[in-house]
């Protein structure tokens, strides 16, 4: 293959995405927009500059509850799970709630954890669990359950306690199953993170959003969701070189 | 934002008929279960373990319930509505997106890569640029709505019109098929599983679109009234109404799960 | 190596009924009885569905007999015992373990001597199945049959008294698989276990047991125990001879007329 083939499936979406920017700069300029309504993308990089250390100070407290609560939550996804496969009459009575309450829209409950916990960090890192835990306690089941059952097998028929086949077998197999749900858990304590600054915060991302709204500074808005995505990419970059480490660590 | 990858346990329909034998034993623990929850949390909040104010007694949720049943049932429409319509309109354009972008290879890796990194995002944040763009009614929540419903059934539609084994393609070419008849007879009937998959994401997030379009502009709506009942500390009228709201979400999912059966049973008669 | 003559494994009895009192009642293994002397290696042939595997997994203590008594090494069976090597029809191996760590799960698993696992034996039996050099790779990375070695190294790494193999090379092709049969072969040769061969394969019943007990169609019961009577060590060649094709051709007819 030449050089242009094999980088093509990098080169067309780089120059796709490039063009999108490109007419997006053009049409703001060629039909001068007010920068209330649509700042171009170079208005955006601007305010991402020059307003940077606001920016960052605000992208602290956004992350950390994030993070915070993401880890909670893969501790109480993968505790859970864990517990309930060892007993099958748990794990017939609490599983379907779960599946239940994963079917509701959860950001919702968003205002419920701001009575409880106040409007402070403690209410925004218990909405990111919260939210988190669901993706995970599912994914992680899932694994659970789908574990080679010969090797379950094999597992008994060398006298392996349940304890050591759950420890040796099942909990390593279903690592690629945990790592598609801690994909999308982290995604989700991002947004259940911002919707909290949304409602009722003086810090973060989303309180920093909402303020520029108020005070029609759009592009400080958009440089704001910019930096949002930067980290919530990284984030989730983050978890998926996870997943590959562990997928290679299975042979694949 | 997510993943259709989610090893979800799929119910389909063969699980609820199965439910008429083995009914009491898939529905007794959960039902036990739950007693148990509703029962401990009734007995805690009487005896005063929890702050009423912050927990109310499930008995207090309920009457709260019934008693502001009208109110609630009045302010559950234009969230009800409002998530129908998001999540026909981003079905609709995703759908069609996704078959269009999936029909020239070209088009399909230069768009795709930009698609994922919407589905990525966190598109929540943008819901104080669409008001401004759109306003403060229906129309601006059904719009964001759409907007954040659309990335799984788009994602969804790329995916599953690609999976479809090569050998079918191989199949309908020797057959001299017409590319629109392998589309039509061969690559949608191998997406729709994936397809139904992303709108059961998306139908949760044409629920949360609306929701949160109405937190934002607190003006009408089951999300206006949550948000009302949080900042009033009156938590029973909170609980209350998202209970109806998560009655919304549980409707229009089992209204896809309905479609999907029914589809489904339509391409395997023919 | 056991002591020769006396009955190592005895199965009396044994029968497996399955959703007893509905009408989905199903007799897999009707009641059957035979014996298996130490350091014997006897194949139970049957066609596929007969219940043979059934039969294997209640000796090897995976599944419970509805009725009837299994005896091994003089001791009533109830549950899996740790003296026991098992084969199934996949590999069975841990996907993220390296060859060599998968042979030494046995250890790991039932923590048998887990302070110091043998490596070094279980190295040396890897390369006796000719896998000198694939130590280190992921089972992903094995082919079918170099993935069935490991598991025969597996089986065989904690010197069981006793070898059941479900069936282990069925998944295989048929060049592999003759492949196998002679690494088993050799194995066996050096070690010497009392084994118990499951199989649908005729040629490879006859080519491996000194026995052969062949198995009705469901609900299973024994119809034929025949010695086989070649000489060891075996060559695939005998495979040609007169005499194996005899045996084959008797072994045949027993499967297809089998009296109800």
């Amino acid at each position: 293959m030449t050089t242009v083939a094999r980088l093509r499936p990098l080169l067309l979406p780089t120059a796709f995405a490039i063009g999108l920017l490109l007419l997006w700069q053009g049409l703001v300029v060629a039909f001068n927009y007010p920068k209330v309504i649509l700042p171009a993308p170079s208005d955006i990089a601007a305010a991402l500059t020059g307003n940077f250390a606001v920016i960052w100070q605000q992208t602290v407290p956004t992350m950390r509850d994030t993070l915070a609560g993401f880890a909670l939550a893969t501790v109480f996804g993968i505790g859970l799970a864990s517990l309930l496969s060892f007993s099958r009459l748990l794990r017939d009575a609490i599983y379907p709630l779960v599946v239940v309450i994963q079917l509701v829209p959860k950001i919702a409950w968003t205002p419920l954890f701001i009575v409880w916990a106040g409007i402070g960090w403690p209410s925004r890192l218990a909405i990111a669990t919260f939210i988190g835990f669901f993706p995970i306690f599912i994914a992680m089941m899932a694994g659970v359950d789908s574990t080679d059952r010969s090797l379950v097998r094999l597992c008994r028929g060398l006298t392996a306690t349940p304890w050591r086949t759950f420890w040796l077998v099942r909990l390593p197999a279903s690592m690629p199953y945990l790592f598609a749900g801690l994909k999308i858990a982290i995604t989700l304590a991002v947004i259940g993170v911002i919707v909290a600054e949304f409602i009722s915060s003086s810090e973060g991302l989303g309180f920093l959003i909402l303020k520029s709204a108020a005070l029609l500074q759009t592009d400080l808005i958009l440089a704001a969701i910019t930096m949002l995505c930067v980290i919530g990419l990284a984030c989730y970059g983050a978890v998926h070189a996870g997943e590959v480490a562990v997928r290679r660590w299975h042979g694949e | 934002m997510t993943d259709i990858g989610l090893p979800l346990r799929r119910l389909t329909w063969p699980d609820f008929a199965g439910l008429g034998r083995d009914g009491a034993r898939l529905i007794a623990p959960p039902l036990a279960a739950a007693t148990l929850l509703f029962g401990g949390w009734e007995l805690a909040s009487r005896n005063g373990l929890v702050s009423a104010r912050l927990l109310p007694a499930p008995s207090k949720v309920f009457d709260t319930l019934m008693r502001s049943l009208s109110i609630l049932l009045d302010q559950a429409q234009p969230t009800f509505w409002g998530a129908v319509a998001g999540i026909v309109l981003a079905a609709a354009l995703g759908i069609a997106l996704g078959a269009a972008v999936s029909y020239s290879r070209t088009l399909m890796q230069a768009v795709y890569p930009t698609i994922v990194f919407f589905q990525l995002i966190p598109k929540v944040a943008l819901a104080p640029v669409f008001l401004l763009w759109f306003g403060t009614g229906f129309a601006a929540n059904v719009i964001f709505s759409v907007f954040i419903a659309f990335f799984p059934v788009v994602v969804a539609t790329i995916a599953g019109l690609q999976a479809a084994p090569p050998n079918y393609e191989r199949l309908c070419r020797s057959l001299m098929m017409s590319r629109a008849q392998m589309f039509l007879r061969v690559k949608f009937p191998f997406a729709l599983p994936h397809i139904f998959s992303g709108l059961r994401i998306g139908v949760t997030f044409a629920v949360i679109g609306v929701v949160l379009g109405e937190f934002i502009t607190a003006q009408v709506g089951l999300g206006y009234i949550i948000l009302f009942s949080a900042n009033n500390f009156e938590t029973a009228l909170l609980l209350a109404s998202i209970l109806l709201l998560c009655g919304v979400g549980i409707v229009l999912f089992t209204f896809f799960l309905a479609l999907e059966a029914v589809v489904i049973r339509i391409y395997d008669s023919r | 190596m056991n002591a020769a003559g006396a009955d190592y494994v005895i199965v009396d009895r044994l029968s497996k009924v399955y959703n007893e009192g509905t009408r989905q009642r199903v007799e897999a293994v009707a009641p059957s009885s035979f014996t298996v002397k130490a350091g014997e290696f006897v194949a139970l042939l049957g066609p596929s569905g007969c219940g043979k595997s059934t039969l294997l997994m209640m000796i090897a203590g995976l599944d419970a007999p509805s009725a009837g008594r299994i005896e091994v090494a003089g001791r009533a069976m109830t549950a899996p015992r740790a003296e026991t090597g098992i084969m199934f029809q996949d590999p069975t191996l841990l996907p993220w373990k390296s060859a060599l760590d998968n042979v030494l799960f046995p250890f790991l698993a039932a923590q048998r001597q887990a302070a110091n696992p043998p490596v070094d034996r279980a190295a040396a039996l890897l390369d006796e199945v000719g896998l000198r050099g694939f130590h280190d790779h992921k089972p992903r990375q094995l082919s079918g049959g170099m993935r069935q070695r490991v598991a025969i190294c597996r089986a065989l790494v904690y010197e069981p008294d006793l070898l059941l193999m479900d069936e282990p090379f069925s998944a295989l092709d048929a060049i592999t698989r003759d492949e196998m049969n002679l690494v088993l072969m050799k194995m066996w040769q050096d070690h010497r276990h009392t084994a118990l061969f499951v199989t649908h394969s005729i040629r490879e019943a006859v080519y491996l047991a000194d026995r052969v007990l062949v198995m009705s169609r469901r609900p299973g019961r024994i119809v034929e125990d025949i010695r086989i009577p070649f000489a060891r060590p075996r060559g695939l060649e005998i495979g040609e001879t007169v005499e194996f094709n005899k045996i084959c051709g008797h072994l045949r007819g027993k499967i297809e007329h089998v009296p109800h």
